[in-house]
């Protein structure tokens, strides 16, 4: 754990427990995390391990049973409804696994609607959403609808439109989980141009350790619980962990 | 723009969903539209007709009765203080005669110097009549009897048929638009001798002087004029005619409450579905940062484009509607309608109501599928919830809303209550009533899952029992759809049901009251005016002196005034006890007509309810020598100018109201001579100038105009079945989707195509089935009102009886809509590729 004083994203003693009496399940348990400004952090660990729960948390889709979120130093505990949905919309980008792209708008739209939504001129809403899917890669593919484009490219308009309202950290949760090998790889090395070329906070949920291996930090869950740290401080330590978790 | 966008592209995607919410909007329109459109264009028709014949004229003096009056009081009027001017008319009904016809006609007497004050005549050809030999014309009504300037006209006043010659047309509006363009300007000599020679005018028009107040001067002409006169607005006279709309506008305003209800509860079911359908799309929406008022902002938005829609369609369904309404009520009231005209009053409300009603049927899901998490609403299609599960407080809610219409009903069982004031309750209350029994519905259908299930098992096998299941499985859906059909159960037997009583009522009305072989006249006067041609008394002794004839009654109607109320005076005289004494509703029916005759009068049922008058007591009669206090004999019950009648002797009648004239002679045969009668009649009809119509033509006419109220209640009946049809396609269409997988696994196991198809039509025909539990329920309770009502209002009670036939009609109609609207999904089901069925998402 860092010790950073103003972490970007805060998570104290963070409980998460479905249902009640004999039939509730704890998902996450009394987990404690912070992600620090431009940090790229991957949240490892097998199926049904709480990693989805937690960033759900983390992001303010759902309320933790018990403990805290801060983001940028704000409680979400303390917000409303729509105080929170404007802190999702303006400083935290999500990235689904299933893409969740709107069907019958084009990339372009599906980009600019959350500057729509917050207000922004639907001119600048376009301008802004052209220039960030040409970012990602995909200024040829700007009108067309989601069905029109593979799986690899609606993840880069999902991931352009998290991106759209410049946020303080982007959240993707398995964005690779849907894709081929090559193009999940190419998903996790765009989020690593990110955060190395323009400092973009990044936590990611996967349970791909080759995708994993290009995140700075890498957390392990188990049991709903955080059970291990390990820091990508080199290339070689990337591949021991690759080579690890391959078995 | 994104966002709007988005709503355009996903309505687009699912026209038929769009169509039906459209629709569903469009049929509640309609009907509001079309029969405001309609009440509104007869009501106007009544007032225009008497502001365009008055012109710039704000007052107008008349006798009781309309009846002619000496025209020298116009000089004294003239002079009156606050009177700019003051002209004479004298209006002659007759009989416009042409080798095609009879037909109505109203006859201006004026004097051309001094009209020009108070109308503008604006000559499309030729000029002003110079003597009482010439007419003037509108041009409408010289094309329509193919007459040029110069033609002779025929008419029949009734003085007889006199000949006058076409000096000049008129162009439409002002003046010649009086009567629906049915009116010629003569001389006041001509009009007083086509009115049999009658010396008087019945009329004076008043111009009040520019800084005068009009209510100012009519009180101080009214203290001047002689007893027996009124000074009145023009507009006044359309008292009458309102009066006869009454019962029409009751049952019509019901029927457009029902049919907004029904529109209301269709758009709610087709949202309920698009939202189901967008359950991710708005929780990724929402994910990415669209708070809940956007949100409900959206979904409310779409309602109301929707709305918008629905109401420009229901406009023009609308339009279609009242012409078609407009016929039957101008066949009902036997009145020369003009033809429906587009007025801001209908419009304004349906651009109201349309996307009102959306917005209000929708609000309440829309607010509480916005406060659903995003993480809830991305977990599970049916996380919505408000889908699915009905809430604990709809059964509450469903009674409390069905106790306002069994309250109104019981009001007006016991008429607690002023009549009209209930009766205007009757609308209000069967829309609260038919929103209580589709709340109810999802209670209904629990409770009847059990032997339905067993029921269909038994037809349809398993395939039933998984019909019902997956009815279950979505029960606020399937009971959406089952409120819809039930509420064409209500509107199919209940309003059905109800008219169709009316309609027996006024048949065996005609077949018991009117005892006779012949009637002889010139024309049946219109109950709005009641005015026509009458023939001269003298003809009694001609008719008398028949061999072949046994019983000769005559009658005439004239309007009038009792306690202030303008009503419609029959004065009739009949041999022995006469039909009235079969009317008699309250009061002595044995010896009615001899009290009638010493100077006695009876009222109809309407007027007695409306001026709380019982058998001994006394109104106020305006005759023509003033107020003149009349004891009444008895109360009957009558369809003769919707019940607003004063029945009068012949002799008191005249010598009270001045009446002069027979406008119907009524005969009966001598025993084995009615061929004989009918044949001397007929010679008689040419030489005197009468029609004749047996008895036979008149219950035909009568039955036409029933036949034609019959035949749009069925046209109304199908289309709401229509919109039903669309409903239940629309809901088993959804269940199709959502189960594509399920029933790709289905088929991939053992389910032959034709289980699939059966599946689905047996899960329609559960939907009809207990549909027609709260529609029959709400149908009688519909009915039941309505037959209050009635009695609330007219006086009289129709028995409540049930139409076997019309309640079959009902469920085989609801069950076979339903059945019709499974084909194509079941197709759509059937015939599914397995493999892609199974990997649907």
């Amino acid at each position: 754990m860092t010790t950073d004083p103003i972490p970007v994203i805060r998570g104290s003693a963070l409980t998460r427990t479905f249902g009640d009496g004999a039939a509730a399940v704890t998902a996450v348990s009394e987990v404690d995390i912070e992600v620090q400004r431009g940090e790229f952090v991957a949240v490892m660990g097998p199926s049904g391990c709480g990693k989805s729960t937690l960033l759900h948390l983390l992001a303010g889709l759902d309320p933790p049973t018990s403990g805290r979120v801060m983001v940028d130093g704000r409680d979400l505990a303390d917000m409303d409804d729509d105080t929170l949905t404007l802190l999702r919309r303006r400083r935290i980008g999500f990235v689904f696994q299933a893409f969740n792209l709107l069907d019958v708008l084009t990339a372009r739209e599906n980009v600019a609607l959350p500057l729509e939504l917050d207000g922004r001129r639907p001119a600048d809403a376009d301008a802004r959403a052209v220039a960030v899917l040409e970012r990602v890669g995909l200024s040829d593919r700007l009108d067309h609808t989601p069905r029109d484009l593979s799986g690899g490219e609606q993840q880069r308009v999902a991931l352009a439109r998290a991106l759209v309202m410049e946020p303080l950290v982007l959240m993707a949760d398995e964005p690779t989980g849907n894709l081929d090998t090559a193009t999940g790889q190419a998903i996790t090395d765009l989020l690593r141009s990110l955060v190395d070329d323009a400092g973009q906070t990044v936590l990611m949920v996967t349970h791909n350790p080759r995708h994993a291996s290009s995140a700075d930090r890498i957390l392990h869950m188990r049991d709903g619980r955080l059970v291990d740290e390990q820091r990508m401080e080199s290339p070689r330590a990337a591949e021991a962990l690759i080579a690890e978790l391959q078995g | 723009m994104i966002v709007q966008r988005y709503s355009r592209r996903y309505m687009r995607r699912r026209p038929g969903r769009t169509m039906l919410s459209v629709s569903g909007i469009a049929i509640g329109v309609a009907a509001i539209f079309g029969i405001s459109l309609t009440i509104g264009t007869t009501r106007n028709a009544y007032q225009r007709m008497f502001s365009e014949l008055a012109g710039r004229a704000e007052l107008e003096i008349v006798a009781s009765g309309y009846g002619a009056f000496d025209g020298d009081l116009t000089r004294l009027m003239a002079n009156a203080p606050g009177v700019a001017a003051a002209v004479p008319v004298a209006v002659a009904a007759a009989a416009l005669t042409s080798a095609g016809g009879w037909s109505a006609i109203q006859v201006l007497g004026v004097d051309p110097s001094r009209d020009g004050l108070v109308r503008d005549y604006r000559f499309y050809r030729g000029r002003m009549f110079t003597d009482g030999n010439e007419v003037v014309i509108p041009v409408a009504l010289a094309d329509r009897t193919g007459v040029k300037v110069g033609d002779a006209l025929g008419v029949m006043g009734s003085a007889g048929s006199v000949s006058l010659r076409v000096s000049g047309l008129l162009e439409g509006g002002g003046a010649a638009a009086f009567n629906g363009g049915a009116v010629a300007f003569t001389s006041l000599a001509a009009a007083q001798r086509l009115n049999g020679g009658a010396v008087g005018i019945t009329s004076i028009q008043v111009v009040v002087e520019r800084d005068a107040r009009p209510e100012e001067v009519q009180r101080s002409l009214q203290s001047i004029v002689p007893a027996g006169m009124l000074v009145q607005t023009p507009a006044a006279r359309a008292a009458l005619g309102e009066a006869a709309l009454f019962g029409t506008e009751r049952g019509l305003g019901v029927l457009s409450v029902v049919s907004l209800v029904a529109g209301a509860f269709v758009i709610l079911n087709s949202f309920l579905m698009g939202l189901s359908e967008r359950t991710r799309s708005f929780a990724l929406m929402r994910a990415l940062g669209m708070t809940r008022s956007q949100v409900v902002r959206m979904l409310m938005g779409e309602a109301a484009l929707v709305g918008a829609i629905g109401a420009v369609v229901g406009m023009g369904l609308g339009m279609a509607l009242s012409v078609v309404l407009n016929a039957i009520v101008a066949g009902v009231l036997g009145a020369a309608l003009p033809p429906i005209r587009l007025t801001w009053p209908p419009v304004a409300l349906s651009v109201l109501l349309g996307p009102g009603v959306a917005v209000a049927a929708t609000a309440l899901p829309a607010r509480r599928f916005s406060v659903r998490s995003p993480l809830e609403l991305l977990g599970d299609r049916r996380a919505a919830g408000l889908t699915e599960r009905p809430s604990a407080w709809l059964p509450g809610a469903g009674l409390a809303c069905l106790l306002f219409p069994i309250l109104v009903t019981a009001a007006l069982v016991w008429n607690r209550v002023g009549s009209e004031r209930l009766v205007s309750l009757l609308a209000p209350a069967m829309a609260s009533g038919l929103i209580g029994a589709a709340l109810l519905v999802p209670g209904i259908f629990a409770w009847l899952c059990r032997p339905l299930e067993r029921g269909l098992t038994r037809v349809a096998g398993t395939e039933g029992r998984l019909a019902i299941r997956d009815l279950r499985r979505h029960r606020i859906r399937s009971s959406l759809t089952i409120a819809v059909l039930a509420i064409c159960v209500v509107v199919s037997f209940g309003f059905g049901n109800s008219m169709m009583i009316s309609v027996d009522d006024v048949r065996q009305w005609v077949d018991h009251v009117t005892p006779y072989d012949y009637f002889a006249r010139r024309l049946w006067p219109d109950v709005g005016t009641m005015s026509a041609p009458t023939m001269p008394e003298s003809l009694e002794g001609v008719l008398r002196s028949l061999e072949s004839v046994d019983v000769v009654d005559k009658l005439c109607w004239a309007a009038t005034r009792v306690n202030g109320v303008v009503v419609m005076s029959e004065i009739g005289s009949y041999s022995g006890a006469g039909p009235i004494a079969q009317e008699v509703a309250e009061g002595d029916a044995a010896g009615l007509y001899e009290r009638l005759e010493s100077g006695e009068v009876a009222l109809g049922s309407v007027l007695a309810k409306k001026l709380n008058v019982r058998p001994g007591q006394t109104v106020t009669v305006q005759t023509r020598a003033g107020q003149r206090p009349m004891r009444v004999a008895g109360i009957i019950s009558s369809y003769t100018g919707g019940g607003m009648t004063l029945h009068l002797a012949w002799p008191v009648g005249v010598d009270t109201l001045g009446v002069s004239g027979v406008h119907v002679w009524m005969l009966r045969a001598a025993p084995g001579r009615r061929q004989a009668l009918s044949d001397a009649l007929r010679r008689l009809g040419v030489e005197h100038g009468f029609h004749v119509q047996s008895m036979e033509q008149f219950r035909a006419t009568v039955d036409g105009a029933m036949s034609g109220v019959v035949a749009a209640l069925w046209v109304i009946i199908a289309f709401v079945f229509v919109v039903a049809s669309l409903g239940t396609v629309n809901t088993l269409t959804m269940n199709v989707i959502e189960q594509m997988r399920q029933l790709g696994l289905m088929r991939a196991v053992a389910m032959t195509r034709r289980q699939v198809r059966r599946m689905i039509v047996s899960a329609a025909a559960a939907m009809a089935l207990t549909s027609l539990v709260p529609g029959v329920a709400m149908g009688f309770l519909l009915a039941f009102a309505m037959g209050a009502s009635h009695h609330a209002v007219t006086g009289y009670h129709v028995d409540m009886t049930i139409h076997y036939s019309l309640l079959a009609v009902t469920v085989i109609g609801a069950v076979a809509t339903a059945v019709a609207a499974a084909l194509v999904p079941a197709q759509r089901a059937a015939s599914m590729p397995i493999i892609e069925a199974i990997r649907y998402e």
